[in-house]
Protein backbone atom coordinates (compact mmCIF):
# COMPACT_ATOMS: atom_id res chain seq x y z
CA UNK A 1 0.00 0.00 0.00
CA UNK A 2 1.47 3.36 -0.99
CA UNK A 3 1.09 6.43 1.17
CA UNK A 4 -1.37 9.01 -0.17
CA UNK A 5 0.51 12.22 -1.10
CA UNK A 6 -0.16 15.10 1.25
CA UNK A 7 -2.65 17.72 0.01
CA UNK A 8 -0.17 20.61 0.30
CA UNK A 9 2.49 18.76 -1.70
CA UNK A 10 -0.12 17.91 -4.32
CA UNK A 11 -1.06 21.58 -4.75
CA UNK A 12 2.59 22.59 -5.09
CA UNK A 13 3.14 19.89 -7.71
CA UNK A 14 0.07 21.05 -9.62
CA UNK A 15 1.34 24.65 -9.53
CA UNK A 16 4.74 23.43 -10.73
CA UNK A 17 3.15 21.69 -13.72
CA UNK A 18 1.07 24.75 -14.60
CA UNK A 19 4.13 27.00 -14.25
CA UNK A 20 6.20 24.92 -16.67
CA UNK A 21 3.34 24.52 -19.12
CA UNK A 22 2.32 28.20 -19.12
CA UNK A 23 5.91 29.36 -19.41
CA UNK A 24 6.67 27.14 -22.39
CA UNK A 25 3.36 28.15 -24.03
CA UNK A 26 4.24 31.84 -23.66
CA UNK A 27 7.83 31.34 -24.77
CA UNK A 28 6.50 30.04 -28.08
CA UNK A 29 5.98 33.70 -29.00
CA UNK A 30 9.46 34.92 -28.09
CA UNK A 31 9.16 38.38 -29.67
CA UNK A 32 5.94 39.13 -27.84
CA UNK A 33 7.38 37.72 -24.58
CA UNK A 34 10.46 39.94 -24.72
CA UNK A 35 8.51 43.09 -25.75
CA UNK A 36 6.05 42.58 -22.88
CA UNK A 37 8.72 41.95 -20.24
CA UNK A 38 10.85 44.95 -21.27
CA UNK A 39 7.79 47.12 -21.86
CA UNK A 40 6.51 46.49 -18.35
CA UNK A 41 9.91 47.11 -16.73
CA UNK A 42 10.21 50.40 -18.68
CA UNK A 43 6.61 51.24 -17.82
CA UNK A 44 7.32 50.97 -14.10
CA UNK A 45 10.54 52.96 -14.36
CA UNK A 46 8.54 56.10 -15.17
CA UNK A 47 7.51 56.31 -11.54
CA UNK A 48 11.11 56.38 -10.32
CA UNK A 49 11.53 59.61 -12.27
CA UNK A 50 8.41 61.10 -10.68
CA UNK A 51 9.52 60.28 -7.13
CA UNK A 52 13.14 61.20 -7.74
CA UNK A 53 12.34 64.73 -8.93
CA UNK A 54 9.64 65.19 -6.30
CA UNK A 55 12.07 64.39 -3.49
CA UNK A 56 14.75 66.50 -5.15
CA UNK A 57 12.39 69.47 -5.34
CA UNK A 58 11.13 69.29 -1.76
CA UNK A 59 14.45 68.14 -0.23
CA UNK A 60 14.45 65.81 2.77
CA UNK A 61 11.60 63.42 3.38
CA UNK A 62 7.82 63.15 3.38
CA UNK A 63 6.66 62.37 6.92
CA UNK A 64 9.57 60.04 7.66
CA UNK A 65 9.76 58.43 4.19
CA UNK A 66 12.74 59.23 1.98
CA UNK A 67 13.30 58.33 -1.68
CA UNK A 68 14.80 54.91 -0.86
CA UNK A 69 11.86 54.01 1.39
CA UNK A 70 9.39 54.74 -1.40
CA UNK A 71 11.55 52.70 -3.77
CA UNK A 72 11.39 49.78 -1.31
CA UNK A 73 7.59 49.95 -1.50
CA UNK A 74 7.77 50.02 -5.30
CA UNK A 75 10.17 47.08 -5.45
CA UNK A 76 8.00 45.09 -3.06
CA UNK A 77 4.77 45.91 -4.91
CA UNK A 78 6.32 45.01 -8.27
CA UNK A 79 7.70 41.69 -6.98
CA UNK A 80 4.47 40.71 -5.20
CA UNK A 81 2.25 41.76 -8.10
CA UNK A 82 4.55 40.15 -10.69
CA UNK A 83 4.71 36.85 -8.82
CA UNK A 84 0.94 36.94 -8.30
CA UNK A 85 0.14 37.25 -12.02
CA UNK A 86 2.86 34.81 -13.07
CA UNK A 87 1.83 32.06 -10.62
CA UNK A 88 -1.89 32.85 -10.27
CA UNK A 89 -2.61 34.68 -13.53
CA UNK A 90 -6.22 33.57 -13.65
CA UNK A 91 -7.16 35.53 -10.52
CA UNK A 92 -8.46 38.62 -12.40
CA UNK A 93 -10.79 36.34 -14.37
CA UNK A 94 -12.49 34.50 -11.47
CA UNK A 95 -15.79 36.40 -11.80
CA UNK A 96 -15.93 35.71 -15.52
CA UNK A 97 -15.26 31.99 -14.94
CA UNK A 98 -18.07 31.88 -12.37
CA UNK A 99 -20.77 33.75 -14.28
CA UNK A 100 -19.98 32.15 -17.64
CA UNK A 101 -20.40 28.67 -16.10
CA UNK A 102 -16.82 27.79 -16.99
CA UNK A 103 -16.20 26.73 -13.40
CA UNK A 104 -17.83 23.38 -14.25
CA UNK A 105 -14.66 22.42 -16.07
CA UNK A 106 -12.55 22.94 -12.93
CA UNK A 107 -15.05 21.15 -10.71
CA UNK A 108 -14.78 18.02 -12.80
CA UNK A 109 -11.01 17.78 -12.47
CA UNK A 110 -9.57 15.71 -9.59
CA UNK A 111 -7.68 18.66 -8.11
CA UNK A 112 -8.52 21.26 -5.45
CA UNK A 113 -10.70 23.82 -7.27
CA UNK A 114 -9.22 27.14 -6.11
CA UNK A 115 -5.48 26.48 -6.71
CA UNK A 116 -6.36 24.76 -9.99
CA UNK A 117 -8.44 27.75 -11.11
CA UNK A 118 -5.91 30.42 -10.05
CA UNK A 119 -2.77 28.78 -11.44
CA UNK A 120 -4.19 27.82 -14.83
CA UNK A 121 -3.03 31.03 -16.51
CA UNK A 122 0.17 33.07 -16.57
CA UNK A 123 0.28 36.79 -17.42
CA UNK A 124 3.59 37.25 -19.20
CA UNK A 125 4.15 40.92 -18.36
CA UNK A 126 4.46 39.84 -14.69
CA UNK A 127 8.03 38.76 -15.49
CA UNK A 128 8.78 42.41 -16.28
CA UNK A 129 7.43 43.41 -12.87
CA UNK A 130 9.55 40.75 -11.15
CA UNK A 131 12.69 41.88 -13.00
CA UNK A 132 11.93 45.50 -12.16
CA UNK A 133 11.37 44.68 -8.47
CA UNK A 134 14.66 42.80 -8.20
CA UNK A 135 16.68 45.48 -10.00
CA UNK A 136 15.10 48.32 -8.05
CA UNK A 137 15.70 46.57 -4.75
CA UNK A 138 19.35 45.86 -5.64
CA UNK A 139 19.89 49.47 -6.71
CA UNK A 140 18.29 51.26 -3.77
CA UNK A 141 18.49 49.02 -0.67
CA UNK A 142 21.31 47.77 1.55
CA UNK A 143 22.85 44.52 0.34
CA UNK A 144 22.86 41.99 3.14
CA UNK A 145 21.56 38.49 3.64
CA UNK A 146 18.97 39.72 6.12
CA UNK A 147 17.63 42.47 3.86
CA UNK A 148 17.30 40.07 0.92
CA UNK A 149 15.66 37.41 3.09
CA UNK A 150 13.13 39.92 4.44
CA UNK A 151 12.46 41.36 0.98
CA UNK A 152 11.80 37.92 -0.50
CA UNK A 153 9.62 36.90 2.45
CA UNK A 154 7.55 40.09 2.21
CA UNK A 155 7.27 39.60 -1.57
CA UNK A 156 5.79 36.13 -1.03
CA UNK A 157 3.39 37.54 1.58
CA UNK A 158 2.40 40.31 -0.84
CA UNK A 159 1.80 37.68 -3.55
CA UNK A 160 -0.46 35.72 -1.19
CA UNK A 161 -2.39 38.73 0.15
CA UNK A 162 -2.93 40.34 -3.25
CA UNK A 163 -4.17 37.05 -4.70
CA UNK A 164 -6.36 36.58 -1.62
CA UNK A 165 -7.86 40.09 -1.80
CA UNK A 166 -8.77 39.62 -5.44
CA UNK A 167 -10.16 36.14 -4.78
CA UNK A 168 -12.19 37.42 -1.82
CA UNK A 169 -13.89 40.19 -3.80
CA UNK A 170 -14.34 38.06 -6.92
CA UNK A 171 -16.04 35.40 -4.72
CA UNK A 172 -18.84 37.91 -4.13
CA UNK A 173 -19.93 37.01 -7.67
CA UNK A 174 -21.29 33.73 -6.20
CA UNK A 175 -23.62 35.75 -3.97
CA UNK A 176 -24.45 39.06 -5.67
CA UNK A 177 -23.84 38.61 -9.41
CA UNK A 178 -20.90 39.99 -11.39
CA UNK A 179 -18.42 41.59 -8.95
CA UNK A 180 -15.64 41.92 -11.56
CA UNK A 181 -15.24 45.73 -11.57
CA UNK A 182 -15.44 45.76 -7.80
CA UNK A 183 -12.75 43.08 -7.38
CA UNK A 184 -10.50 44.79 -9.91
CA UNK A 185 -10.83 48.02 -7.94
CA UNK A 186 -9.99 46.33 -4.63
CA UNK A 187 -6.78 44.89 -6.10
CA UNK A 188 -5.82 48.20 -7.74
CA UNK A 189 -6.51 50.16 -4.56
CA UNK A 190 -4.39 47.82 -2.44
CA UNK A 191 -1.46 48.44 -4.79
CA UNK A 192 -2.15 52.17 -5.24
CA UNK A 193 -2.21 52.84 -1.50
CA UNK A 194 0.84 50.74 -0.70
CA UNK A 195 2.97 52.76 -3.14
CA UNK A 196 2.71 55.96 -1.09
CA UNK A 197 4.27 56.74 2.30
CA UNK A 198 1.82 55.22 4.80
CA UNK A 199 2.40 58.08 7.24
CA UNK A 200 0.48 60.55 5.03
CA UNK A 201 -2.80 58.81 5.84
CA UNK A 202 -4.48 59.17 9.20
CA UNK A 203 -7.81 58.54 10.93
CA UNK A 204 -10.56 56.36 9.48
CA UNK A 205 -8.77 55.68 6.16
CA UNK A 206 -6.00 53.99 8.14
CA UNK A 207 -8.52 51.47 9.51
CA UNK A 208 -9.65 50.67 5.96
CA UNK A 209 -5.99 50.27 4.92
CA UNK A 210 -5.53 47.66 7.65
CA UNK A 211 -8.65 45.68 6.71
CA UNK A 212 -10.79 46.07 3.57
CA UNK A 213 -7.87 47.32 1.44
CA UNK A 214 -4.92 45.81 3.33
CA UNK A 215 -2.18 48.10 1.99
CA UNK A 216 -0.77 48.46 5.49
CA UNK A 217 -0.32 44.69 5.83
CA UNK A 218 1.65 44.40 2.60
CA UNK A 219 3.44 47.75 2.55
CA UNK A 220 3.55 50.03 5.58
CA UNK A 221 4.20 47.35 8.25
CA UNK A 222 6.76 45.42 6.16
CA UNK A 223 8.81 48.59 5.61
CA UNK A 224 8.82 49.27 9.36
CA UNK A 225 10.09 45.74 10.03
CA UNK A 226 12.58 46.07 7.18
CA UNK A 227 14.05 49.30 8.56
CA UNK A 228 14.10 48.12 12.15
CA UNK A 229 13.55 44.43 12.73
CA UNK A 230 10.87 43.70 15.30
CA UNK A 231 10.04 39.98 15.78
CA UNK A 232 6.66 40.69 17.42
CA UNK A 233 5.50 42.99 14.62
CA UNK A 234 6.81 40.46 12.12
CA UNK A 235 4.76 37.66 13.72
CA UNK A 236 1.66 39.88 13.84
CA UNK A 237 1.91 40.81 10.16
CA UNK A 238 2.45 37.18 9.08
CA UNK A 239 -0.60 36.08 11.08
CA UNK A 240 -2.70 38.96 9.72
CA UNK A 241 -1.66 38.09 6.16
CA UNK A 242 -2.56 34.44 6.69
CA UNK A 243 -5.94 35.50 8.09
CA UNK A 244 -6.66 37.39 4.82
CA UNK A 245 -5.70 34.26 2.84
CA UNK A 246 -7.93 32.06 5.05
CA UNK A 247 -10.84 34.50 4.66
CA UNK A 248 -10.52 34.41 0.86
CA UNK A 249 -10.30 30.61 0.72
CA UNK A 250 -13.26 30.36 3.13
CA UNK A 251 -15.50 32.72 1.16
CA UNK A 252 -14.66 30.99 -2.12
CA UNK A 253 -15.54 27.61 -0.58
CA UNK A 254 -18.80 29.01 0.78
CA UNK A 255 -19.61 30.47 -2.61
CA UNK A 256 -18.85 27.19 -4.31
CA UNK A 257 -21.73 25.59 -2.37
CA UNK A 258 -24.12 28.12 -3.92
CA UNK A 259 -22.74 27.65 -7.42
CA UNK A 260 -25.14 26.19 -9.92
CA UNK A 261 -23.82 24.52 -13.02
CA UNK A 262 -24.02 26.50 -16.24
CA UNK A 263 -24.42 23.18 -18.11
CA UNK A 264 -21.55 24.34 -20.21
CA UNK A 265 -19.83 21.87 -22.45
CA UNK A 266 -16.15 22.72 -22.59
CA UNK A 267 -12.77 21.08 -22.54
CA UNK A 268 -9.51 22.44 -21.17
CA UNK A 269 -6.61 21.22 -23.23
CA UNK B 1 -22.19 65.73 -45.19
CA UNK B 2 -18.86 63.98 -44.56
CA UNK B 3 -18.66 65.38 -41.03
CA UNK B 4 -22.21 64.15 -40.33
CA UNK B 5 -21.38 60.46 -40.49
CA UNK B 6 -18.53 60.90 -37.99
CA UNK B 7 -20.83 62.96 -35.76
CA UNK B 8 -23.30 60.04 -35.88
CA UNK B 9 -20.56 57.58 -34.85
CA UNK B 10 -19.61 60.01 -32.08
CA UNK B 11 -23.23 60.16 -30.89
CA UNK B 12 -23.75 56.39 -30.92
CA UNK B 13 -20.53 55.83 -28.95
CA UNK B 14 -21.64 58.42 -26.38
CA UNK B 15 -25.00 56.70 -25.88
CA UNK B 16 -23.29 53.28 -25.60
CA UNK B 17 -21.20 54.54 -22.70
CA UNK B 18 -24.25 55.49 -20.65
CA UNK B 19 -25.30 51.82 -20.57
CA UNK B 20 -22.24 50.50 -18.71
CA UNK B 21 -23.04 51.54 -15.15
CA UNK B 22 -20.61 49.25 -13.21
CA UNK B 23 -17.56 50.46 -15.13
CA UNK B 24 -18.85 54.04 -14.80
CA UNK B 25 -19.06 53.67 -11.01
CA UNK B 26 -15.68 51.90 -10.76
CA UNK B 27 -13.95 54.66 -12.79
CA UNK B 28 -15.51 57.42 -10.70
CA UNK B 29 -14.76 55.67 -7.42
CA UNK B 30 -11.15 55.23 -8.51
CA UNK B 31 -10.99 58.96 -9.29
CA UNK B 32 -12.17 59.77 -5.76
CA UNK B 33 -9.56 57.41 -4.28
CA UNK B 34 -6.74 58.84 -6.40
CA UNK B 35 -7.70 62.39 -5.44
CA UNK B 36 -7.76 61.40 -1.79
CA UNK B 37 -4.25 59.92 -2.11
CA UNK B 38 -2.98 63.08 -3.86
CA UNK B 39 -4.64 65.27 -1.25
CA UNK B 40 -2.96 63.31 1.58
CA UNK B 41 0.41 63.40 -0.18
CA UNK B 42 0.39 67.09 -1.03
CA UNK B 43 -1.01 68.06 2.37
CA UNK B 44 2.11 66.45 3.89
CA UNK B 45 4.42 68.11 1.34
CA UNK B 46 2.85 71.58 1.62
CA UNK B 47 2.98 71.53 5.46
CA UNK B 48 4.97 74.70 6.21
CA UNK B 49 5.24 75.78 2.53
CA UNK B 50 2.90 78.36 1.00
CA UNK B 51 4.04 77.63 -2.56
CA UNK B 52 6.12 75.02 -4.34
CA UNK B 53 7.50 75.95 -7.77
CA UNK B 54 4.92 78.75 -7.91
CA UNK B 55 1.97 76.46 -7.13
CA UNK B 56 -0.19 76.81 -4.03
CA UNK B 57 -1.84 73.75 -2.47
CA UNK B 58 -5.16 74.92 -3.97
CA UNK B 59 -3.68 75.18 -7.47
CA UNK B 60 -1.88 71.84 -7.11
CA UNK B 61 -4.97 69.85 -6.18
CA UNK B 62 -7.15 71.49 -8.82
CA UNK B 63 -4.40 70.89 -11.40
CA UNK B 64 -4.45 67.17 -10.54
CA UNK B 65 -8.25 66.94 -10.89
CA UNK B 66 -7.90 68.11 -14.51
CA UNK B 67 -4.97 65.88 -15.46
CA UNK B 68 -6.55 62.83 -13.82
CA UNK B 69 -9.91 63.51 -15.49
CA UNK B 70 -8.12 63.60 -18.86
CA UNK B 71 -6.28 60.34 -18.13
CA UNK B 72 -9.26 58.40 -16.75
CA UNK B 73 -11.54 59.39 -19.61
CA UNK B 74 -9.33 57.87 -22.31
CA UNK B 75 -11.03 54.94 -24.03
CA UNK B 76 -8.45 52.45 -25.21
CA UNK B 77 -9.32 52.43 -28.90
CA UNK B 78 -5.97 50.84 -29.76
CA UNK B 79 -7.31 47.54 -28.36
CA UNK B 80 -10.22 47.00 -30.79
CA UNK B 81 -8.10 48.36 -33.67
CA UNK B 82 -5.23 45.95 -32.97
CA UNK B 83 -7.73 43.09 -32.51
CA UNK B 84 -9.32 43.85 -35.89
CA UNK B 85 -5.88 43.88 -37.47
CA UNK B 86 -4.88 40.59 -35.87
CA UNK B 87 -8.08 38.65 -36.59
CA UNK B 88 -8.50 40.15 -40.05
CA UNK B 89 -11.92 41.73 -39.52
CA UNK B 90 -10.38 45.05 -40.58
CA UNK B 91 -10.87 43.76 -44.15
CA UNK B 92 -14.64 44.27 -43.78
CA UNK B 93 -14.11 47.95 -43.00
CA UNK B 94 -12.08 48.71 -46.10
CA UNK B 95 -15.00 48.93 -48.52
CA UNK B 96 -17.21 50.93 -46.18
CA UNK B 97 -17.80 54.58 -47.07
CA UNK B 98 -15.76 56.10 -44.27
CA UNK B 99 -12.19 56.59 -43.22
CA UNK B 100 -11.19 53.78 -40.86
CA UNK B 101 -8.96 56.05 -38.75
CA UNK B 102 -11.55 58.84 -38.48
CA UNK B 103 -14.23 56.28 -37.58
CA UNK B 104 -12.24 55.06 -34.57
CA UNK B 105 -11.19 58.54 -33.47
CA UNK B 106 -14.84 59.73 -33.61
CA UNK B 107 -15.98 56.66 -31.74
CA UNK B 108 -13.27 57.06 -29.10
CA UNK B 109 -14.03 60.75 -28.62
CA UNK B 110 -17.76 60.02 -28.26
CA UNK B 111 -16.98 57.70 -25.37
CA UNK B 112 -14.31 59.97 -23.89
CA UNK B 113 -16.55 63.01 -23.66
CA UNK B 114 -19.25 61.07 -21.83
CA UNK B 115 -16.58 59.92 -19.39
CA UNK B 116 -14.84 63.25 -18.85
CA UNK B 117 -17.91 65.36 -17.99
CA UNK B 118 -18.84 63.52 -14.76
CA UNK B 119 -15.14 63.37 -13.82
CA UNK B 120 -14.79 67.16 -14.18
CA UNK B 121 -17.91 67.76 -12.09
CA UNK B 122 -16.68 65.27 -9.49
CA UNK B 123 -13.23 66.89 -9.51
CA UNK B 124 -14.89 70.27 -8.95
CA UNK B 125 -16.79 69.00 -5.90
CA UNK B 126 -13.83 67.07 -4.46
CA UNK B 127 -11.34 69.92 -4.83
CA UNK B 128 -13.87 72.36 -3.40
CA UNK B 129 -14.30 70.17 -0.31
CA UNK B 130 -10.59 69.38 0.09
CA UNK B 131 -8.93 72.75 -0.55
CA UNK B 132 -11.64 75.29 -1.39
CA UNK B 133 -12.42 77.22 -4.60
CA UNK B 134 -9.96 77.87 -7.41
CA UNK B 135 -9.73 81.60 -8.16
CA UNK B 136 -10.68 82.32 -11.79
CA UNK B 137 -12.19 78.85 -12.43
CA UNK B 138 -15.35 80.07 -14.15
CA UNK B 139 -13.51 82.59 -16.30
CA UNK B 140 -11.23 79.81 -17.57
CA UNK B 141 -13.99 77.18 -17.90
CA UNK B 142 -15.23 77.69 -21.51
CA UNK B 143 -11.83 77.77 -23.22
CA UNK B 144 -10.33 75.45 -20.59
CA UNK B 145 -12.89 72.80 -21.52
CA UNK B 146 -11.94 73.12 -25.19
CA UNK B 147 -8.26 72.56 -24.29
CA UNK B 148 -9.20 69.51 -22.23
CA UNK B 149 -11.10 68.05 -25.19
CA UNK B 150 -8.13 68.75 -27.47
CA UNK B 151 -5.79 67.17 -24.90
CA UNK B 152 -7.91 64.02 -24.94
CA UNK B 153 -7.94 64.15 -28.76
CA UNK B 154 -4.11 64.09 -28.82
CA UNK B 155 -4.20 60.92 -26.69
CA UNK B 156 -6.90 59.34 -28.87
CA UNK B 157 -5.01 60.06 -32.10
CA UNK B 158 -1.87 58.55 -30.58
CA UNK B 159 -3.91 55.49 -29.68
CA UNK B 160 -5.09 55.11 -33.27
CA UNK B 161 -1.41 55.03 -34.30
CA UNK B 162 -0.62 52.41 -31.62
CA UNK B 163 -3.55 50.25 -32.79
CA UNK B 164 -2.31 50.35 -36.40
CA UNK B 165 1.17 49.25 -35.29
CA UNK B 166 -0.42 45.78 -34.91
CA UNK B 167 0.22 45.41 -38.65
CA UNK B 168 3.94 45.26 -37.85
CA UNK B 169 4.12 44.05 -34.21
CA UNK B 170 2.51 41.03 -32.52
CA UNK B 171 1.88 42.90 -29.29
CA UNK B 172 1.08 46.63 -29.14
CA UNK B 173 0.26 46.95 -25.42
CA UNK B 174 3.86 47.89 -24.48
CA UNK B 175 3.69 50.88 -26.87
CA UNK B 176 0.64 52.04 -24.95
CA UNK B 177 2.39 51.59 -21.61
CA UNK B 178 5.30 53.71 -22.79
CA UNK B 179 3.15 56.50 -24.28
CA UNK B 180 0.94 56.54 -21.18
CA UNK B 181 3.95 56.81 -18.87
CA UNK B 182 5.44 59.58 -21.00
CA UNK B 183 2.19 61.50 -20.44
CA UNK B 184 2.42 60.69 -16.71
CA UNK B 185 5.95 62.00 -16.32
CA UNK B 186 6.94 64.25 -19.23
CA UNK B 187 3.34 65.38 -19.73
CA UNK B 188 2.92 66.47 -16.12
CA UNK B 189 0.09 64.12 -15.25
CA UNK B 190 1.32 63.49 -11.70
CA UNK B 191 3.14 66.74 -11.01
CA UNK B 192 3.31 69.99 -12.93
CA UNK B 193 6.49 70.05 -15.01
CA UNK B 194 7.44 73.33 -13.28
CA UNK B 195 8.65 71.12 -10.41
CA UNK B 196 11.29 69.48 -12.59
CA UNK B 197 14.84 70.79 -12.98
CA UNK B 198 15.27 73.48 -15.64
CA UNK B 199 16.81 71.15 -18.27
CA UNK B 200 13.95 68.64 -18.02
CA UNK B 201 11.33 71.40 -18.11
CA UNK B 202 12.82 72.66 -21.36
CA UNK B 203 12.53 69.16 -22.90
CA UNK B 204 9.09 68.38 -21.49
CA UNK B 205 7.27 71.68 -22.03
CA UNK B 206 6.68 71.45 -25.78
CA UNK B 207 6.22 67.71 -26.19
CA UNK B 208 2.81 66.37 -27.29
CA UNK B 209 2.53 64.72 -23.87
CA UNK B 210 2.59 68.11 -22.14
CA UNK B 211 -0.08 69.42 -24.52
CA UNK B 212 -2.20 66.40 -23.57
CA UNK B 213 -2.11 67.11 -19.81
CA UNK B 214 0.05 69.96 -18.42
CA UNK B 215 -1.09 72.76 -20.73
CA UNK B 216 -4.87 72.25 -20.48
CA UNK B 217 -4.63 71.91 -16.67
CA UNK B 218 -2.58 75.09 -16.35
CA UNK B 219 -5.08 76.99 -18.51
CA UNK B 220 -7.40 76.51 -15.53
CA UNK B 221 -5.01 77.03 -12.62
CA UNK B 222 -2.83 79.75 -14.18
CA UNK B 223 -5.12 81.39 -16.69
CA UNK B 224 -3.73 83.97 -19.14
CA UNK B 225 -4.59 84.77 -22.78
CA UNK B 226 -0.98 83.98 -23.84
CA UNK B 227 -1.19 80.56 -22.19
CA UNK B 228 -4.49 79.83 -23.96
CA UNK B 229 -3.00 80.75 -27.35
CA UNK B 230 0.14 78.62 -26.82
CA UNK B 231 -1.99 75.69 -25.65
CA UNK B 232 -4.37 75.84 -28.60
CA UNK B 233 -1.61 76.21 -31.20
CA UNK B 234 0.36 73.30 -29.75
CA UNK B 235 -2.67 71.06 -29.47
CA UNK B 236 -3.99 71.72 -32.98
CA UNK B 237 -0.50 71.21 -34.44
CA UNK B 238 -0.01 67.85 -32.70
CA UNK B 239 -3.51 66.59 -33.54
CA UNK B 240 -2.85 67.43 -37.20
CA UNK B 241 0.58 65.78 -37.12
CA UNK B 242 -0.63 62.57 -35.47
CA UNK B 243 -3.71 62.47 -37.69
CA UNK B 244 -1.41 62.64 -40.72
CA UNK B 245 0.88 59.92 -39.34
CA UNK B 246 -2.14 57.67 -38.65
CA UNK B 247 -3.41 58.21 -42.22
CA UNK B 248 0.00 57.43 -43.74
CA UNK B 249 0.40 54.34 -41.55
CA UNK B 250 -3.06 53.12 -42.50
CA UNK B 251 -2.28 53.56 -46.20
CA UNK B 252 0.99 51.65 -45.82
CA UNK B 253 -0.77 48.95 -43.80
CA UNK B 254 -3.51 48.41 -46.38
CA UNK B 255 -0.83 47.72 -48.97
CA UNK B 256 0.44 44.94 -46.67
CA UNK B 257 -3.02 43.46 -46.25
CA UNK B 258 -3.92 40.27 -48.11
CA UNK B 259 -7.61 39.57 -48.29
CA UNK B 260 -8.43 35.92 -48.91
CA UNK B 261 -11.92 34.77 -49.75
CA UNK B 262 -14.94 36.50 -48.28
Amino acid sequence: MTAKPRRGTGILRLMGHYFRFNLSANMAYKGSFIIQVFGMALNNSAFIIFWYFLFQRIGGDIKGFDFNDVMFLWALAAMGFGMSVVLFGNTPFISRVIYSGELDVYLLQPKPVLPNLLASRMIVSGWGDIAYGLILFSATQPMSLQSWALFLLFSVLMLLVLTAVRTLYHSLTFFFGNAESFAQMAGEMTITFMLYPGSIFKGAPMIVLHSLIPAALVGYIPIRVFKEFDPVLMAVVVLADLAVVAAAAGLFKLGLRRYESGNRMATRL
Amino acid sequence: MIARKYATVFGIASRDQLVYLPSFLARNLFFVVVMFVFYSLWRAIFAGNATIAGFTMVQMLWYLTFTEAIELSQTRIFLPISEEVKDGTIAYSLNRPYSYVLFWISRGMGENLVKVLPLLIEGFVLALIMVGPLPGYFRALPIGFVTIVLGILIGTTLQAIIGLLAFWFEEVMPFWWIIQKLVFVIGGMFIPIDLYPEWLQRIARYTPFAFAAYWPATVFVNFSPERVVTTLIGQVAYVALFGLIAAVLFRAAVRKLHVQGG
